[in-house]
């Protein structure tokens, strides 16, 4: 659904995003996760035709975006990270105005009233929009951003300023949307909350695209285990960083977490190993990661590169 | 098919019946009090008074609407979504031009209706063109300050649409001042030889002028609506100026090379004048040389000439006209005024304004992109004109030179000299480029 190829973005002495390929299967969520300053949203806006890279190709749902700014315009929605409303108006005629604007050129009535109910908005139509709740605007703002049917649609910390209840309510939105065949593009701090409904994961920093995976079904051969000393043990450490089946590996006194590859055989023959080494070991176990820990083992592999 | 919906977005949001008639109430108030105290009752003072206030309410009331109808969406974070909207430029530039002025044209046309009712003297007609005048003029003004709000978006300086429009408010001035003064005795105006009207010549020059400015607004919402745009409409804007005023010097029984003598210096001096406001006015992107080399280097013509800055193109359009005064040089002299005789002198002008402009963008290149146009003025007026003046009271004439050179006299000479300064501004502009521009520090 989305391509992008080598992609370079450039700042006045300074390289936002250098030479960045990856691409996005359709009716996926995919998660923008990265430092501040890592290039998400210039990585966003490039996406939306809204920056000009210096170079490189980005093609949405078959449409050249460098080329064809305005036709890929028709298949992509975006909510910006600090997005506005015309707040004088009623929340109908704000969408109104979005569907018309977007070239909804038919039953525009209808289109307001399906995206509203969509949106749990029907009763707020009459609303001025600057009278709404931020949680509610959000709405209002996704809704404008929809209302045309975009095959792709890309948010930039849409979740930035919302209270727990609002976040849930958004991310069961998502999910709505997922299924209603609309390819999502997020990126947020909040890691946690991006666990709940993406199904994709894009790490970026420095410019740089250093991960991407999907979700729940990483490589079976690949787990994160947990291993737990009677004391700290620095010895160990190094001879498990040594070891060329280990990762990414953190300790934390007598607590030592690392990735392994080679699936139960190789797990079964690390413990061995460590027994051999005269490891005194208290706890010895696989864990699953969330997100967070996910994207900080990412980072940490980055560095360590 | 749906009507505009951004004028209708801007009707909803302007155009109310307490407005209409809180505007109604006010001018019929001021224009009772000035027919009480107009001896004729509701004559000419109180018509007058109905011009006043047209240009108050359509122009500064209207100009600053206009401004607003850009800078709203800025200030309330929707100007993204209206970038990617489908609407096509024209629709947005209308849409916003008219939604968001309908209570200033509202009063104004209230205003002029009372011009014409009350003005005693002038025939319908006279009347009608005081009135269409008037309505180009607030055009034009209103879309100047699009304009400026347009341009704005990309300076981050907010305050280009007040600037733009007083400028549109003194062009204005200037051309009625200009028609009204210099052509007062003849009331009528030679242009390429041929009579015309005073009255209507000004008419027709606004409605034109509106027309241009108009015009300018949509191809700038072209850009900002990532419609893609080569720099043609600049271009033809600078050959429509040169053909304007070259004919308010050429006669219609002139010989050909007189003619195009007066013609190619005019637009030399239209095409440096539209360079120095594109350079200095519009967004420059430090980038944009980088980018070129790359779409070059990559045989992206179509890119290249959307990327183009319009201070390029019309430096381009500068360089034909200053060759052709070059090449006039072997003409025969038909008189002694200098707009004849500019030939060779175009040669050290126009390099002039290539080494203006490095010196712009030495200062673009800095580490701090406030100030750069006044730093740059202050550091040519310094160079050229200052050191100069100094060096000339202490009899230095000749090491004078070297800072300001004898364009008139000595052409070639002058040539040379600043080829020099060019020489010099441009490789500090280079090592500024390659320091701080040109250097990719990844985040």
């Amino acid at each position: 659904m989305i391509e992008v190829r080598n992609l370079i973005f450039e700042y006045p002495g300074h390289r936002a995003i250098d030479n960045v390929s990856f691409s996005i299967d359709p009716d996926s969520v995919t998660a923008l996760v990265g430092p501040n300053g890592a290039g998400k949203t210039t990585l966003m806006r490039c996406l939306c035709g809204l920056d000009r890279p210096l170079s490189g190709s980005i093609v949405v749902d078959g449409i050249d975006v460098i080329e064809h700014p305005r036709r890929s315009h028709e298949k992509i929605g975006y909510l910006s990270d600090f997005f506005g409303l015309y707040d004088e108006l009623p929340v109908g005629q704000c969408l109104r105005y979005a569907a018309e604007a977007n070239g909804v050129t038919s039953q525009i009535d209808a289109s307001v009233r399906q995206t509203a109910e969509h949106l749990r908005l029907s009763d707020r139509l009459e609303q001025r929009a600057g009278e709404l709740s931020r949680g509610l605007r959000q709405r209002v703002a996704i809704g404008q951003a929809i209302i045309h049917k975009p095959r792709v649609l890309v948010l930039d910390e849409p979740a930035s300023g919302l209270d727990p209840e609002a976040r849930h309510d958004l991310a069961e939105l998502f999910k709505i949307l997922k299924t209603s065949g609309m390819t999502l593009l997020v990126s947020s701090h909040i890691l946690a909350e991006l666990e709940a409904y993406a199904t994709e994961m894009l790490v970026i920093r420095d410019g740089r695209i250093i991960e991407q995976r999907q979700l729940g079904t990483r490589a079976a051969d690949r787990r994160h285990v947990q291993i737990e000393l009677i004391a700290a043990n620095a010895t160990i450490v190094d001879w498990l960083k040594a070891r060329p089946e280990i990762g990414s590996i953190t300790a934390d006194g007598a607590r030592i977490s690392c990735e392994l590859s080679g699936g139960d055989d190789a797990q079964g023959q690390l413990l061995k190993a460590l027994v051999a080494a005269d490891a005194e070991i208290v706890n010895f176990s696989t864990v699953e990661q969330d997100l967070q820990s996910s994207y900080l083992n990412s980072i940490r592999e980055q560095n360590d590169t | 098919m749906t009507f505009n919906p951004e004028f209708r977005r801007n009707l909803l949001l302007e155009w109310n019946a307490h407005r209409m008639v809180l505007v109604s109430g006010v001018l019929a108030g001021v224009f009772t009090l000035v027919g009480l105290f107009d001896p004729r009752g509701f004559g000419n003072i109180v018509a007058n008074v109905g011009l006043v206030v047209f240009v108050i309410a359509t122009m500064a009331w209207g100009s600053h609407r206009a401004g607003d109808a850009v800078l709203d969406e800025l200030r309330e974070r929707t100007w993204d979504a209206q970038r990617m909207s489908a609407l096509d430029p024209w629709s947005m530039t209308w849409g916003k031009l008219c939604g968001a002025t309908v209570m200033p044209w509202f009063a104004g046309i209230i205003s002029l209706s009372v011009y014409f009712i009350a003005r005693q003297g002038p025939t319908v007609l006279e009347r009608l063109e005081v009135i269409a005048t008037c309505v180009a003029g607030a055009i034009l003004v209103q879309a100047m300050s699009l304009i400026g709000a347009l341009v704005g978006t990309r300076l981050d300086k907010h305050g280009k649409s007040t600037l733009t429009s007083w400028a549109a408010v003194g062009i204005l001035a200037l051309l009625w001042i200009y028609f009204s003064i210099y052509y007062k005795s003849t009331n009528e105006i030679l242009w390429y030889g041929t009579a015309y009207d005073r009255n209507t010549f000004l008419t027709a020059s606004v409605f034109a002028l509106a027309g241009w400015i108009t015009f300018g607004a949509y191809r700038l919402m072209c850009v900002e609506l990532a419609v893609a745009t080569r720099p043609w409409a600049w271009i033809a804007f600078v050959l429509y100026l040169t053909v304007y005023f070259a004919g308010g010097f050429i006669l219609s029984n002139w010989p050909f090379p007189r003619a195009l003598g007066v013609f190619s210096a005019m637009g030399v001096v239209v095409s440096i004048g539209a360079t120095y406001l594109a350079a200095f006015a519009l967004h420059r992107d430090p980038l944009t040389f980088r980018r070129l080399k790359t779409y070059a280097g990559d045989g992206k013509r179509r890119r290249f000439f959307e990327e183009m800055p319009t201070w390029m193109a019309s430096l381009v359009v500068s360089l034909v006209f200053t060759l052709i005064c070059a090449a006039l040089h072997f003409a025969p002299e038909y008189s002694t005024e200098r707009i004849e005789n500019v030939r060779l002198g175009a040669i050290a002008i126009w390099l002039s304004t290539v080494r203006n402009l490095a010196v712009l963008f030495y200062f673009t290149y800095g580490s701090t992109t406030k100030r750069v146009e006044s730093s740059t003025i202050i550091c040519l007026a310094l160079l050229y004109w200052v050191v100069p003046s100094i060096l000339e009271s202490m009899s230095l004439l000749k090491v004078s030179w070297f800072f300001s050179p004898p364009i008139w006299e000595r052409p070639i000479l002058s040539s040379l000299i600043i080829a020099v300064h060019i020489l010099i501004v441009g490789a500090l502009c280079l090592q500024r480029y390659r320091e701080r521009i040109a250097p990719v520090r990844i985040s």
